[in-house]
């Protein structure tokens, strides 16, 4: 293999791997204008590192491990952006109004059953979607991350730059904020 | 911890499901379970909710429907060219 590459390798690079790149990007965020600006600072990050690029591992394995660093970068400044407040407050207020002030339930605020056939509805499986997505961006990639890749809460509190009690407090609200939605947008409309 | 508020379970609910709960944590919200039914039905929801989440990561991971990227592919070739 050569040992150095040219720009020329690049542009080759942008059209043969933008795709996959693009497909991983959006398991990680939700939403795809992001993605895409994920993907192409990657490459811009790329042209700059192109002259460190021995060709030790693969092009497409090294562009992810560009990659991986711009989303966490991008989670990085949103957490940033979030202890500034904004959305993500509404979403607190809305998960913790599920307690009274001594962490006791709200009257009536668990009367739904559970039904696995539920899983198998296709109406319901695109409203719970919207609820996901309805997660403001670092919850909805917390509360994901543990069944892509089996990612352990440790490897996700990196990339969050958040520490284990800030991410069960993130786990539990998404939760409480998904359970809402359902409530709203599907079990009372459903019983 | 052993007496736990229902907001503390609700924490505990989903470490569990991740498999993170220490012993004592265990117990506290096994003890918590047994005088608490909203609680209890909440580890359901939550379970199921879980479930619903699983689900739709494996099918954006089977079938991930990708917009065209030509026009991506080239602005990125601009940007890079610059």
């Amino acid at each position: 293999m050569n040992s150095t590459h040219s720009d020329e390798d690049l542009s080759l690079w942008v059209e043969k791997y933008t795709n996959d790149l693009l497909a991983y990007t959006l398991t990680k965020v939700s939403d795809l204008d992001v993605a895409q600006d994920i993907v192409q600072e990657t490459f811009v990050a790329a042209v700059k590192a192109l002259p460190n690029f021995k060709g030790n591992s693969a092009p497409k394995t090294w562009l992810i491990g560009i990659l991986k660093r711009k989303v966490a970068d991008f989670y990085r400044k949103k957490n940033r952006e979030l202890t500034n407040g904004n959305v993500e407050v509404e979403s607190i207020e809305r998960a913790e109004n599920y307690f009274m002030d001594n962490g006791s339930w709200q009257a009536g605020m668990n009367d739904w059953t559970p039904d696995s056939h539920l899983l198998d509805d296709n109406s319901f499986n695109i409203v719970f979607k919207e609820c996901m997505h309805g997660l403001p961006e670092n919850w909805y990639y917390a509360v994901q991350q543990k069944f892509l890749e089996g990612t352990a809460s440790s490897e996700i509190c990196k990339v969050l730059d958040i520490t284990p009690t800030n991410y069960w407090q993130i786990i539990r609200r998404a939760k409480l904020h998904l359970k809402g939605c359902l409530e709203q947008k599907w079990f009372s409309l459903n019983k | 911890m052993v007496s736990i508020s229902c907001k503390k379970a609700s924490e505990l609910t989903e470490k569990k499901l991740h498999g993170e709960l220490s012993a004592l944590e265990r117990f506290s919200l096994w003890f918590h379970g047994k005088i608490c039914p909203p609680c209890t039905k909440y580890d359901s929801q939550s379970a199921f909710l879980d479930k619903s989440i699983e689900k739709m990561c494996n099918e954006s991971t089977k079938s991930q429907e990708l917009p065209n990227t030509d026009a991506l592919k080239a602005k990125i070739k601009q940007t890079i060219k610059n």
